[in-house]
């Protein structure tokens, strides 16, 4: 089950880095590429806008000169005059011709925008001179032909197949029936625009641009390919500013463009940028590419701080659980090496006071503990008090005094395992030696007392806290026999039992009330000085061995305690980290 | 046949103690005298060649520990017991080195007593068979 706070303090960093940084920097990314996406689109179609336009200024500048001629042409009564004439002879008519400069003033003038200016003519007289020709069968058949004629007058724009040349090619060119206001017809005008100019407008351009009419087919294009081609397109969709996608030959293109209104009958053309669609993409993409780097560099950076960051943080934490641990282990003059002012240096400011504290408290309880030794050692020379000893004890053995000797001997090595004790963990086999001596000069005191020690597990290599089992042994007599008549009888037994080293003491005597042995157990220390004896063994058990060892005592009145020392097995040797 | 025993305490008591704490003749011993100080120890130990001298540690004139490394300079087959009130380390360790067989501690448990005198008996059996 996953819990947010069993996370270490690095993980919740980097989690919470994930959440507040690396989702914003995601949207931010992805408004980034979406806004320069749109950006360079945008701007593309502005710009490709930009040179439609112009190209549409010039196209419709050219056209409109086709157109001014055409209009000048229609009121010229002399081109009328040439055109109706029957002439007689070529001579005549060339002589007639050479009179009339008008329309060789026009192509000069406007050589820019109009290539060929041609009149075909009904009149069979006429000679043809590269302007004039007889609108033959053939002619008339065509189609602008004969829109021409029908629509009397009115301009209008087709492309121009001209066979008459010597390399016939199409040009787009303004065709119109020429008439006067009495409604006499005297020719049809085709002005084929200059192909070259077109060319050229239209290469200013960026892409390849076309020139369409209403039915979508390619009157003029920069590029060879389009022409004569038919588009089946809505051209209304064109229009719009974000452009239209369009699939010719299985290449994609985006498609622009800009309404061209010519005058004349059929005025509706359109001027269409086609852009290959990977051109047009090029732009947003290389921004894309870019939008995505610095969202990559803006996350790695920031994960790559979040790093530093949240290893500066766990790493003082590291240090500071390192050093509440040496000093839960007892060295408590450790230098934390954290600088820094924040929650951590405070803490660890606060447990370097701590251990101090914890340190000046623990000497403090040493040198009390200290001062039973010291009044023993200090005021009383422990050579002069063994000696003394010894020359008592040999002179009773001088003086055949059994009893004496023995009950010295006895004393001496209690007292010797008193002084020279350090608190260490010692032999279970001294300590019940201890035992032994202690019974047998209580033996030779009270003179009505039996003990037995019995030992039902190998405890060659079991070492316990000193003196754990005489105060147990001091409170069974005192409590259990002092007050009987009839002789008191001591048992003790060591034995193992699950994973536990039982010590039992048990006496004969005249037992405890269970108020008796709470207040044996409880914490309040009132006088007797047995009852802190067992006390402070059990306290001690508990501070070296932990909580779940210590003593238990049973006991019923007139039936005699039983009081059971429990520690682990095997007991612990090294003094570690308790006082 | 007995093995030769000195004993050097600057206690009348403890000297007098001593010889009936243990039974010496039982164990393959016999007390051939007894000393008050360390310079009276020595002059002993030269006049009557003991095999064994029981030394108390701390005695006016000349301390256990000096007149064993006078002892050694002539003697380095007698065997000591040294006898101390307080066991000092330093002390301890000096004894080893000047090849002490064993330290026994004030009041003299005539239990351990007699086990150190068996098994200095049974050292002094062993090289007297290889000699």
């Amino acid at each position: 089950m996953f819990k947010f706070q069993d996370l270490k303090i690095r993980e919740k960093l980097i989690l919470s880095f994930l959440v507040v940084s690396f989702i914003p920097i995601l949207v931010l990314g992805a408004v980034t590429i979406i806004h320069f996406r749109n950006f360079a689109l945008n701007s593309s179609a502005k710009e490709i806008y930009n040179e439609l336009n112009f190209a549409k200024f010039k196209i419709i500048e050219m056209t409109n000169e086709a157109v001014s001629i055409a209009n000048k042409l229609m009121i010229d009564q002399r081109l009328k005059e040439i055109l109706l004439y029957r002439y007689k002879s070529p001579l005549e008519a060339y002589l007639k011709y050479s009179q009339y400069k008008d329309i060789e003033n026009y192509k000069t003038l406007y050589a820019n925008s109009i290539y060929r200016i041609r009149i075909y003519s009904e009149n069979p007289t006429i000679l043809e001179n590269g302007v004039f020709y007889r609108a033959t069968k053939k002619i008339k058949e065509k189609d602008w032909y004969k829109l021409a004629v029908n629509l009397n007058g009115f301009i209008i724009w087709d492309l121009v197949r001209q066979d008459e040349d010597i390399y016939s090619d199409y040009y787009f060119s303004l065709i119109r029936l020429l008439r006067d206001v009495y409604n006499e017809r005297f020719g049809v005008l085709v002005i084929n625009l200059n192909k070259l100019e077109m060319k050229s407008i239209l290469n200013h351009t960026s892409y390849d641009t076309l020139l369409v009419n209403s039915d979508g087919l390619v009157i003029f294009s920069n590029k060879e390919d389009f022409m004569g081609n038919t588009f089946d397109i809505d051209l209304q969709r064109i229009l719009s500013d974000k452009g239209y996608t369009y699939d010719l030959n299985n290449k994609k293109y985006l498609v622009f463009g800009v309404y061209l209104p010519l005058t004349g009958y059929n005025k509706d053309f359109y001027l269409v940028s086609m852009v290959p669609m990977e051109i047009i993409m090029r732009e947003p993409k290389r921004m894309q590419r870019f939008a995505l780097t610095m969202v990559f560099i803006a996350f790695a950076g920031s994960m790559f701080f979040t790093g530093i960051f949240s290893r500066s943080v766990s790493r003082r934490i590291g240090i500071l659980n390192k050093a509440v641990d040496e000093i839960s282990h007892g060295n408590w003059d450790l230098d934390i090496p954290l600088q820094g002012r924040d929650e951590i240096g405070r803490l660890s400011e606060n447990v370097k006071m701590m251990a101090k504290n914890i340190k000046r408290l623990n000497e403090l309880v040493m040198k009390q503990k200290d001062m039973k030794f010291k009044v023993l050692t200090n005021q009383l020379n422990p050579h002069f008090l063994f000696n003394t000893l010894e020359t008592i004890h040999m002179m009773a053995v001088c003086n055949e005094q059994k009893e004496i000797a023995d009950m010295v001997l006895k004393l001496g090595k209690i007292l010797r395992k008193t002084i020279e004790s350090k608190g260490t963990p010692i032999r279970l086999e001294s300590e019940i030696e201890l035992v032994k001596s202690y019974l047998e000069i209580q033996k030779y005191r009270l003179g009505r007392l039996n003990y037995d020690i019995e030992i039902l597990t190998d405890i060659s290599e079991i070492y316990v806290l000193p003196f754990l089992i005489q105060p147990i042994v001091e409170n069974s007599i005192i409590h259990g026999l002092e007050n009987k008549k009839d002789g008191g009888f001591i048992k003790i037994k060591i034995f193992k039992e699950d994973k536990r080293l039982i010590i039992s003491v048990e006496d004969n005597g005249i037992g405890m009330s269970k108020e008796k042995i709470e207040s044996l157990l409880s914490d309040s220390f009132n006088g007797e000085s047995s009852k802190i004896g067992i006390r402070n063994t059990l306290e001690r058990i508990k501070l070296f061995y932990g909580e779940e060892y210590g003593i238990k005592i049973e006991s019923s009145e007139d039936n005699g305690t039983r009081v059971d020392i429990i520690l682990p097995y095997p007991p612990r040797r090294e003094m570690g980290d308790v006082l | 046949m007995y093995y030769k025993v000195l004993i050097a305490d600057d206690e009348p008591v403890i000297r007098q103690g001593l010889k009936k704490i243990v039974n010496w003749n039982i164990l393959g011993f016999k007390i051939v005298g007894e000393a008050e100080n360390g310079i009276e120890a020595l002059d002993k130990v030269h006049k009557l060649d003991p095999d064994l001298c029981v030394i108390d540690i701390r005695m006016p004139g000349m301390d256990g520990l000096e007149l064993i490394s006078e002892i050694r300079k002539s003697k380095s087959e007698i065997k000591i017991i040294i006898l101390t009130g307080y066991p000092e380390f330093e002390y301890a360790q000096k004894a080893i080195s000047l090849g002490v067989q064993s330290y026994i501690l004030k009041p003299v448990d005539p239990q351990i007593l007699k086990d150190e005198l068996t098994k200095i008996y049974e050292d002094l059996e062993r090289k007297k068979f290889l000699a």
